[in-house]
């Protein structure tokens, strides 16, 4: 992906020392990296700071970015490799905050009844947070190549670019991933 | 393709990354094989639960936290560059001090051939720039020899910053040039790294 004129012009403005620019430059990058760095950490505050901590080692060093790939894609794999550091940090598993948890904490799919209706399965299947809490229980790599292809369905080659790797590497990943989440929704033996 | 042949490439036949014959024969296989459409419809169940995903949206405070460490930054830019030219231009200073000494001595002890040692004297503009030291500009005040060999780091380190830490004149035309390199990985983490040069005769050499 080239890089346009108009890119160019906000970077070498923001080099020169415009912070304006530089706002401008991530206004259209800056909701999809935060979105990223959300599914990464599934915490609100670590995305934030994480995001924050990002753009500005970008601003500091813009003057190193070399232009053979796109901004964002330059923008996307800097955040992402600051939400894997943090994770490495971490070492634990992120504490997942629900999108979805009311005042008292519960998840709207939980019903207070405690014997099982008959479609609670599928209710529960139906929700958004537990294919969240499936791609928890996948391999960090596994979960990291699924929130890029199929949450922010970057293509396998922007994928091969964001983590440097070949795109063999990118297909078969890509298809073990979604291979072992199936097992993990659909509750298969492994 | 046998079954497991066609469950292995689901993944891309979902994705259309396959060449056309083995998307048609995948598609005609799972008309006929129950086991295998059932993992292919496994797979385009979890696929779409996770595009279904709502979006995230960004909160509404990140920007105005941004913009103040964003000012913060660029501040602190500013400060570095000042410094980084006050070394150098100190770095240069000492240096120079140096070579009028070695000049002098050399000078004293050996007037046979004055001309060779000419060339890395200091000139006047250089005594002057001691004299009244300009920030901006000092770097153009440097001899012609150690001028070229600037130039030569420059064009050896375009993506890159480096800072000028010192040099010597070891002889009339062999030039120790110190200097640190600020490289950035791709997560904009940056280390240094102290690097040594040789200078002579117009050529640079890096000492190992």
């Amino acid at each position: 992906m080239a890089i346009n004129d108009y890119e160019k012009a906000l970077i070498k403005k923001t080099i020169m020392g415009d912070e304006a620019s530089f706002e401008t430059l991530i206004f259209s990058c800056k909701g999809k990296a935060y979105s990223i760095a959300f599914r990464y950490l599934r915490n609100r505050e670590d995305a934030m700071d994480v995001l924050q901590e990002s753009f500005i080692k970008i601003y500091r060093h813009l003057g190193k970015f070399n232009f053979e790939s796109s901004f964002d894609t330059w923008v996307y794999r800097i955040v992402i490799n600051s939400c894997n550091d943090l994770l490495k940090k971490t070492k634990s598993r992120p504490p997942a905050e629900s999108i979805y948890k009311d005042s008292d904490a519960n998840y709207h799919f939980e019903i207070a009844d405690k014997e099982p209706l008959p479609d609670e399965k599928l209710i529960k299947k139906e929700d958004a947070e537990y294919i969240l809490e499936c791609l928890d229980k996948l391999q960090q790599e596994q979960k990291e190549i699924l929130i890029l292809r199929d949450i922010h369905g970057f293509s396998y080659e922007e994928i091969s670019e964001l983590l440097k790797m070949n795109i063999g590497t990118v297909k078969s990943r890509i298809s073990r991933a979604r291979e072992s989440l199936k097992r993990i929704y659909l509750m298969e033996q492994m | 393709m046998n079954c497991d042949e066609i469950r292995e490439l689901l993944s891309l036949y979902i994705d259309n990354k396959l060449e056309e014959e083995q998307m048609i024969e995948i598609e005609r296989h799972l008309l006929v094989c129950d086991a295998c459409k059932k993992e292919f419809e496994g797979i385009v169940l979890v696929i779409n639960a996770m595009k279904n995903l709502p979006e995230v949206e960004i909160p509404a405070q990140f920007d105005s936290g941004l913009r103040e460490e964003l000012k913060k930054a660029a501040e602190s830019s500013r400060k570095t560059d000042k410094k980084n030219k006050r070394i150098r231009y100190s770095s240069i200073a000492a240096i120079f001090l140096i070579g009028i000494f070695s000049f002098a001595m050399y000078n004293s002890i050996n007037t046979e051939n004055p001309a060779k040692i000419e060339a890395i004297a200091p000139s006047q503009d250089t005594m002057k720039m001691m004299a009244e030291p300009n920030l901006e500009d000092s770097s153009k005040e440097l001899d012609q020899a150690m001028n070229d060999y600037i130039a030569q780091l420059d064009a050896l380190y375009t993506e890159q910053t480096y800072v000028l830490l010192d040099w010597t004149i070891e002889s009339p035309n062999i030039y120790i040039i110190n200097i640190q390199l600020e490289t950035t990985s791709a997560t904009g983490d940056i280390s240094y790294e102290t690097i040594s040069y040789r200078g002579q005769d117009g050529k640079l050499w890096k000492i190992e």
